[in-house]
């Protein structure tokens, strides 16, 4: 019945307009179903949430560090003296109706956004969905994800607190550890010596047009060539490289993801609702003298946290041009990280010399180098993760500091190659295991006339193998 | 065999409390006996730092190499805070204190600290009062001095080499005076900061408290890892349990056995070969 009214109502448009067979078309578009194949939408959706919260804040933001006195109705910074920026994040979360609910939900989907893009990106990878003629989604990608970690980071430093200010201070650190251009740069962008007036000012233009306008169009790029090169499907009985079997967009799929829009948003709002995050009235207005212990960054720049905590202090000077630990730690790490990243659909096809078109997944088990070398990777950033909260984590399990950092430099050494060998053996063990060859294979079942259960007849398997070597 | 582990398992803190009381009516009765217990003009307090002070501090109070610390200086002010926040005594000699159940009764500390007071100049125990504090400015000076250890939250942490910054939690203000004054453990003393200074923060930390920032639905005050794990845990983890339930596998159109009816969607138009 509604499909019915669905559908009179899509004539009575395009009867109009002359875009029947286009549409029509698309919305008999078939995608295949797997649970992981939904992943990517999290992210959609979080992103969704994100840009819906962020416009109610623009109303209320001041980009500015304009000095004020705080007046507003949390006691015990009455009187204080703070920037515009964040005396109007504080009247976001104490006077604006529904300001903090609106706050916590976007700095929650913020944080569910990058973890569903990892999600996501961790499924490509494995499933090897990133060859050929994927590959070059995959670079669209992985500039989504840095243009996320922008927009996070961004973010994080606009209400200018005292968490916000210290990671814009190891920002302007590492930018003067770049050799040569360093100082330069370093007051081209904060408009002069730490801390400046100028930095919140010029941050806020980035984080709400800049960075979304290049999100929203790389995401364009990004899903129209999904929808183009047709998504790709896990093997299966009836599926090929020429073929999509799954569900067509109307009524099946579109109605299924978004009810997962819904969830997603039930999901931040929940969060928000029930959890405080990043309480800026405890940290209180930035100061450059004032510090506090526990200062991390959002969990998605915890990486590089790690890696500026976990390196030794190494110092070289080339030519009168210091190059010291936070260069290796700031801006060698991340480079090679996302470089990789970039480099991945290259990699695999120097290693395994495949240059064709592929449309059929790979389980992990099916690529033991492949995954291998994935669980290694994800070790090893994994381990500078927890390099960025190693006070967390000598807190947590009452440990000495030093020592926690010392276990964690080994770990980044040792841990990784070890998760190779182990993984590539899980998987190789997995894949040649002993056991009916076809021990995922669906046997359908009938019920006969009277009641009773069966083994469907022969003449059905034989169809199958027909349908599926057509 | 559960069974046999579990009444072994009782057995453990009778075991443990037998020993203490042991241990503890053996070394009673060999320092009861004392005879320097008569050198101080508070009886009680010098006897009860003979039995339970002197092994670390020495019967003087001016320390035992490689044991404790001289508490010539250390006045009242610190006696009472490790006393009445169970730091003392030890239960090893060179490790940091740790608050814990208060050992010796309200008469017991207040003979100990005067004994403590008597052995030299040191801090007195601070009167703190936060009725008429500004916990505006106590914030700042939070922030500024307290908070690089203590952290914003007040939660507390592992700091510098093997120590501790304790949570506030449970830091009364005269406790927050005293540690100002006398900096235990690795904490520094604070002199620069005036009385209305200390009765500030105090009153910023009481204003912590009440607040709940180092409770569980505060991620216990440690800031953006918590909340960062808690997106993970909370956030997405039930969203990919929902997506596995709504991208489940549909035996009729995942699955395109040919016993299905026509609703069976597999291949239709698409691709077309030069798509790709």
């Amino acid at each position: 019945m509604a499909r019915g009214v669905v559908e009179r109502y899509v004539d009575s448009v395009t009867s109009r307009t002359g875009g029947g067979s286009w549409l029509t078309k698309n919305l008999r578009k078939v995608f295949p179903s797997h649970f992981s194949f939904l992943w990517g939408e999290l992210a959609l959706y979080s992103l969704i949430v994100l840009i819906a919260s962020g416009t109610y804040l623009t109303m209320f933001f001041e980009g500015s560090q304009d000095v004020v006195t705080y007046q507003g109705s949390y006691v015990p910074l009455q009187g204080q003296e703070v920037s515009a920026a964040y005396d109007s994040v504080m009247r976001i979360s104490y006077e604006v109706k529904g300001g903090l609910f609106i706050r916590q939900m976007h700095h929650w989907a913020a944080l569910l956004f990058i973890a569903s893009i990892a999600m996501h990106m961790a499924r490509i990878y494995f499933t090897g969905a990133f060859r050929r003629p994927r590959d070059i989604n995959w670079y669209v990608g992985i500039t989504l994800l840095v243009l996320a970690l922008a927009a996070g980071f961004t973010g994080y430093s606009l209400p200018d607190d005292l968490l916000s200010g210290t990671g814009v201070r190891i920002t302007y650190a590492i930018i003067l550890a770049l050799p040569l251009i360093g100082e330069q740069l370093a007051f081209l962008i904060f408009g002069g010596e730490w801390p400046g007036t100028d930095i919140v000012g010029r941050l806020y233009p980035v984080h709400i047009l800049v960075v979304p306008a290049l999100i929203v169009g790389v995401l364009a790029v990004h899903l129209a060539l999904v929808w183009h090169q047709k998504h790709t499907q896990f093997k299966g009985p009836g599926r090929t490289e020429d073929n999509v079997v799954g569900e067509r967009v109307w009524p099946a799929f579109a109605m299924k993801s978004i009810g997962l829009m819904f969830f997603v948003a039930a999901a931040v709002s929940a969060m928000a609702a029930i959890f405080e995050i990043n309480p800026i009235w405890l940290y209180g207005p930035y100061d450059s003298g004032a510090a506090t212990s526990l200062s991390q960054p959002d969990w998605y720049i915890g990486f590089l946290e790690g890696s500026l905590r976990l390196m030794p202090p190494w110092e070289t000077r080339i030519g009168g041009f210091v190059i010291n630990n936070i260069f290796y730690s700031g801006v060698v790490v991340s480079a090679t990280i996302f470089g990789g990243l970039y480099a991945v659909p290259l990699i695999e096809r120097k290693l395994t010399g495949d240059n064709r078109d592929h449309h059929l997944l790979d389980r992990p088990r099916d690529a033991p180098w492949r995954t291998a070398i994935g669980a290694a990777s994800i070790a090893a950033v994994g381990i500078l993760f927890i390099g960025g909260a190693q006070d967390v984590v000598a807190r947590t399990f009452d440990m000495p500091m030093a020592t926690v950092t010392r276990v964690l430099q080994f770990a980044f050494l040792v841990v990784p190659p070890i998760v190779l060998v182990l993984t590539r053996r899980i998987c190789i063990a997995l894949r040649d295991r002993p056991g009916p060859a076809n021990s995922e294979r669906r046997v359908p079942i009938e019920r006969s006339a009277d009641g009773g259960y069966g083994v469907a007849s022969e003449d059905s398997e034989n169809a199958i193998s027909e349908e599926s070597h057509s | 065999m559960k069974l046999h582990t579990r009444r072994w398992l009782h057995l453990v803190p009778i075991a443990a409390a037998a020993a203490v009381g042991f241990v503890t009516l053996t070394s009673s009765a060999s320092e009861g006996a004392s005879p320097y217990s008569a050198q101080s003009t508070n009886d009680l307090g010098a006897d009860l730092f003979a039995k339970q002070c002197s092994s670390c501090h020495g019967l003087d109070g001016l320390g035992v190499e490689d044991r404790g610390p001289t508490l010539e200086h250390e006045g009242r002010a610190a006696a009472d805070f490790v006393l009445r926040t169970g730091r003392m005594p030890l239960a090893a000699p060179n490790i940091q204190a740790k608050s814990g159940p208060v050992r010796f009764t309200e008469e017991e500390i207040v003979a100990l600290v005067d004994h403590v007071g008597s052995l030299g100049a040191g801090p007195d125990i601070p009167n703190v009062d936060i009725t008429n504090a500004d916990i505006g400015d106590g914030g700042a000076v939070f922030r500024l001095n307290c908070a690089a250890c203590h952290v914003a939250s007040g939660a507390g942490t592992a700091i510098g080499g093997s120590h501790r910054a304790p949570s506030l939690a449970k830091a009364t203000p005269t406790e927050v005076g005293e540690a100002i004054l006398v900096g235990p453990g690795a904490m520094p003393v604070f002199s620069s900061l005036t009385d209305d200074d200390i009765n500030n923060v105090a009153a910023y930390i009481k204003n912590l408290q009440e607040q709940g920032t180092t409770d569980a639905l505060h991620f216990g005050g440690a800031g953006p890892a918590a909340e960062g794990l808690a997106a993970w845990l909370l956030a997405l983890i039930p969203l990919i349990a929902i997506t596995r339930w709504i991208g489940r596998p549909n035996p009729g159109r995942d699955h395109p056995v040919a016993t299905t009816p026509s609703g069976t969607v597999s291949n239709d138009s698409e691709p077309d070969p030069d798509d790709h």
